[in-house]
């Protein structure tokens, strides 16, 4: 069972590598020993609403060995510093999470190292001959503030609204699911850490 | 015996293949410029123009992708008059996008380009990129430029955008493209349309 969560594992970080190129993205840690100790551990979710299905893109003459669906895999784009994505895709830099639409991601960031997030990008099509990305760039970015003093901290739920043809409509972000989350995350690493629940602003 | 029957042919099969193998590098097959003359009733017919000249490469066909209704697949590919004008017939009412315009690259290049349409959200001109279709009908997505913004020089890479322009009028495109549409349901639809712009 365990060599099959590794194989999981590693199919998804394979197909995350094949949207960021030769840039490591970061992807939901297997265990909570991979918590350094200049790391903490970022929880939270970020999804799509409505959720893109996979007949809205269009995936040809790709072997997905993994269970995750193409069309649900969302790559966020962090950073230490505030910039302007300007629609850029998250293909093109480092620092990018690997998250799948609607499931808790679980990521580690150095505790030293401010965290921002400027937007997610994701496939709308990927062909023998055309590859297309779309970037929801966050309007002034969400600046993840925490004491330092945590091992774990929860960022929240961030929704993008969007239309037919991919414009987002609005961005959600909340925290209501605060208890959920630590419930969940409890019982996936069979721990009892406390989460510190992040304060959110702006970046910019 | 099987090799004594087939010899003479394979001898054509080899030159035929090496035949192909050098034009392949500078054959592009692409759509016919004509309209099809099937009467696909309540359809509609999309079209626009863009200008290449300062584009890296020449547009010879293109990409709208049919957003709803959903299909299998989703997107179909332009006509091109090879002169700026993309446009395809027959769609059924629905939402559309304008993907890509794509084509070989000038000069003696083998290779081809596919570019990407900016989305609205980079710019508010390109709204008329995405449409909703909901009557049977013609429908104009615009006039573009590639324009190119930046000289890479000798070593460095040229950059270009898109730009929205009104350097080809709904009316002109229409006259282009009017050109096309002999035998078909769309030659009266374009007439007509034609004298209501005057």
């Amino acid at each position: 069972m365990k060599i099959i969560l590794k194989i999981k594992g590693v199919l998804v970080l394979f197909f995350a590598l094949s949207l960021t190129g030769c840039v490591l993205p970061k992807y939901s840690v297997e265990n909570l020993n991979e918590v350094a100790a200049d790391e903490i551990l970022f929880i939270g979710r970020v999804s799509m609403n409505p959720p893109i299905t996979k007949e809205e893109i269009q995936i040809e003459n790709v072997i997905n060995l993994s269970d995750v669906e193409m069309h649900k895999v969302l790559v966020m784009k962090a950073s230490d510093v505030y910039y302007e994505l300007g629609g850029q895709h998250a293909t093109d830099y480092q620092d990018t999470v690997a998250a799948i639409d609607g499931e808790y991601y679980y990521f580690t960031w150095n505790k030293n190292k401010p965290l921002n997030f400027l937007g997610v990008t994701f496939i709308t099509r990927m062909t023998s001959r055309n590859r297309e990305y779309m970037t929801f760039t966050i309007d002034k970015g969400i600046k993840v503030n925490h004491s330092g003093k945590s091992k774990a901290v929860y960022v929240g739920d961030i929704t993008f609204v969007r239309d037919e043809f991919f414009n987002i409509k609005d961005i959600d972000i909340n925290q209501k699911n605060y208890k959920k989350a630590v419930k969940e995350f409890r019982k996936k690493y069979k721990t009892d850490w406390k989460v510190e629940k992040a304060k959110l602003t702006s970046s910019k | 015996m099987f090799e004594q029957k087939f010899k003479p042919f394979l001898k054509i099969f080899i030159a035929a293949f090496l035949v192909f193998g050098l034009v392949s590098c500078t054959f592009y097959w692409s759509k016919s410029k004509y309209l099809d003359d099937r009467e696909e009733q309540g359809s509609i017919l999309i079209y626009g123009y863009i200008n290449d000249k300062e584009a890296p490469f020449t547009m010879k066909w293109g990409d709208v992708k049919q957003v709803r209704p959903v299909s299998d697949e989703p997107y179909k590919e332009l006509r091109s008059n090879n002169e700026g004008l993309f446009y395809l017939e027959n769609l059924p009412t629905g939402l559309y996008k304008i993907a890509t315009l794509s084509g070989p690259e000038k000069g003696l290049s083998e290779s081809y380009w596919d570019w990407t349409m900016p989305s609205p959200s980079d710019d508010k001109a390109f709204k008329r990129m995405e449409l909703k279709a909901n009557k049977p009908g013609l429908y104009f997505v615009g006039s573009y430029k590639i324009d190119k913004v930046k000289d890479g020089g000798l070593f460095g890479t040229d950059k270009y955008e898109t730009i929205a322009t009104k350097e080809v009028s709904e009316k002109e495109a229409l006259q282009m493209l009017l050109v096309y549409a002999d035998n078909t349901k769309w030659k009266k639809i374009i007439q007509k349309r034609i004298k209501q712009l005057k």
